[in-house]
């Protein structure tokens, strides 16, 4: 099972997604924001990063950054976010984009596939 | 002297009144007779001069010939004075001399004459004349009506012109009313592209322009653009609108740019150019992309809450998992509709991309037991978004018991434009499932629940259309015609 970490500042979604993944069996952790997420990350290595974009403190775009510009760089990163694919900056790096509703299905299948190349 | 003298020499001859033997009466008559003849013959070339003085027009052979008659009738009157003379005086070689004189202007004006005589001849007579007076009288009045006609033609054209003329300075000042400050600017280029007339001028196309070339006074990153389309209308003859982007000072100018081709005053070919600057409709149309963008991210974001809400309700409620399992792929087949109608600008969206973006999460498994034919065809939104969840929820099914499921099976999802009975335009679209082993599990469709209540019902009404769902065996059908 895959440590999955969580970045998603609207309670009832993230709530929906931890309790999803965690019915699959992985280890999820939550944070409201960006900040709350790079801190959850000093303790806790995820295999993924699901995370949204616009979020308060500090957004998703601002997250993967610092997280790339770590030596050990970032770990894959699932987007799940109400902007259209076609609308995201061509320089943003992630490996999986879920619009918002989150399709689960969609979401365990790329949890699973992303967790196996990391490990 | 011997010649003067003898010509008043009678010495030796009896005066004529010897022959007429003095008889009174006799010379009486001769007398009477010469005096009246001889005044005759003095008064006609009096009469003769008095006429060629005053006929100043007379041609110089005429006036010659008339001169020759006053010589010869005065000779003639000078013969009978003499006549007179040699009844009482014989000077007979004076009367001679006379007689000879007369006769040589009389052989010189007959010689004269003959040659004249055509000419003479030729002259009009007073009758000819007056007929030809009275055709040129008659062509005079003939033309006068035809002045009088013209100048009536002239007045009425005139009359018109003048009505005309009011009409387009009318025209042209409604033209100009309706321009005048407006964000369209008229201008006329000739063969050369050289800028000839410009109306209500807007930047980049300010009065500078006027006498200069494109390339003179446009920047070269606008000549670009604008060249290349003028040059195409003059070498096809045929007008062309584009939409172009053109720089200006400190921003992008967009204009709506219309190239007509026009004849010039001197049979050379220009173009008349309309460019409407639509930069504040196009900031406005930006505005709405980011308004729509925005609207889009929060409503999906919404939907997302919606679903959270929803299965935390159904885990508290102890509902069934798969109820929140379906609620939520039905709000995710909606927002992956949302995502097409928006970047399509809420217009419509081509069924094709509809389709494929339902069916992509199956499309990679489902490999070619999946088949999605059908022209190039959009749908308005509200349509778009019931046939997003209609294919979602056909779908579903087919995974979880038809096709797609471990019974295996063929699927073609096809659409199609025809004309209906009413002669307008109609779309079918058709699911045709066929599945390899009957179905051992009734699918949600078949019973009535949420899937056939979407399919049969729902769908149809919003789309306008009918709608129908066949369950068999080895096979679902689906089938739904609305309005283009």
């Amino acid at each position: 099972m895959a440590q999955v970490l969580i970045a998603e500042d609207e309670s009832f979604t993230a709530l929906a997604l931890v309790d999803a993944l965690e019915a699959q069996g992985h280890e999820v952790r939550e944070a409201a924001d960006g900040a709350e997420a790079l801190e959850i990350m000093g303790e806790f290595q995820p295999d993924v990063l699901v995370t949204d974009l616009n979020m308060p403190r500090m957004d998703g775009f601002e997250l993967i950054r610092r997280l790339n510009a770590r030596p050990q760089g970032a770990p894959p990163v699932i987007l799940i976010t109400g902007l259209p694919r076609s609308k995201l900056p061509a320089d943003l790096i992630y490996q999986a984009y879920l619009g918002k509703p989150v399709d689960h299905q969609a979401l365990y299948a790329l949890v699973n596939r992303l967790s196996a190349k990391a490990g | 002297m011997d010649s003067f003298t003898r010509l008043l020499d009678t010495h030796g001859m009896l005066p004529h009144g010897f022959c007429l033997l003095w008889q009174p009466g006799l010379l009486a008559l001769h007398v009477i007779s010469d005096l009246v003849i001889a005044a005759a013959y003095f008064s006609i070339p009096l009469a003769i001069l008095a006429f060629v003085r005053r006929r100043t027009d007379l041609i110089a052979e005429h006036r010659r010939i008339a001169i020759l008659f006053v010589l010869f009738i005065l000779g003639c009157g000078l013969t009978h004075v003499m006549g007179i003379v040699v009844l009482w005086r014989p000077a007979y070689w004076t009367d001679g001399v006379i007689k000879g004189l007369t006769a040589a202007v009389s052989l010189i004006t007959a010689i004269a004459l003959w040659p004249v005589v055509p000419r003479l001849l030729a002259v009009p007579s007073p009758e000819q004349l007056a007929n030809v007076n009275a055709s040129l009288m008659a062509e005079v009045a003939a033309r006068r009506t035809a002045l009088e006609e013209l100048g009536a033609v002239r007045a009425n054209l005139e009359a018109e012109i003048q009505h005309r003329t009011a009409e387009v300075q009318a025209l042209a000042r409604r033209f100009q009313i309706a321009t005048e400050g407006s964000v369209v600017t008229l201008f006329e280029q000739d063969e050369a592209l050289r800028f000839t007339w410009l109306h209500n001028p807007r930047p980049p196309f300010t009065r500078a322009v006027l006498g200069r070339t494109g390339d003179e006074c446009l920047s070269a990153e606008a000549q670009a653009v604008l060249r290349p389309l003028k040059e195409q209308v003059l070498a096809s003859g045929e007008p062309l609108q584009a939409e172009v982007a053109l720089p200006m000072d400190d921003h992008t100018g967009h204009f709506e740019i219309r190239v007509t081709p026009a004849a010039a005053a001197d049979g050379s070919t220009g173009l008349l150019v309309a460019a409407v600057d639509i930069s504040e409709q196009k900031r406005q149309q930006d505005h709405l992309q980011v308004i729509l963008r925005e609207l889009a991210h929060r409503s999906r974001n919404l939907l997302s809450m919606v679903d959270g809400i929803a299965r935390q309700t159904a885990k508290a409620e102890g509902v069934p998992k798969e109820f929140s399992q379906r609620f939520g792929a039905r709000l995710t087949a909606l927002g992956q509709a949302y995502d097409l109608l928006i970047s399509h600008d809420w217009r419509g969206v081509d069924l094709d991309t509809l389709a494929r973006s339902q069916l992509a999460h199956l499309a990679p498994e489902a490999g070619d037991r999946l088949r999605i034919e059908g022209p190039s065809l959009d749908v308005g939104p509200e349509t778009g978004q019931y046939l997003a969840l209609a294919i979602h929820e056909l779908a579903t099914n087919a995974a979880k018991y038809g096709a797609l499921s471990e019974l295996g099976g063929q699927i073609t999802l096809s659409w199609r434009r025809l004309e209906g009975p009413d002669g307008a335009p109609r779309i079918e679209v058709t699911w045709d499932e066929t599945l390899d082993r009957p179905m051992s599990e009734a699918p949600a469709g078949r019973r009535r629940g949420f899937g056939r209540l979407l399919l049969e019902q729902l769908t149809p009404r919003a789309v306008k259309g009918q709608a129908s769902l066949v369950f068999e065996p080895q096979a679902v059908r689906w089938h739904v015609g609305f309005p283009a």
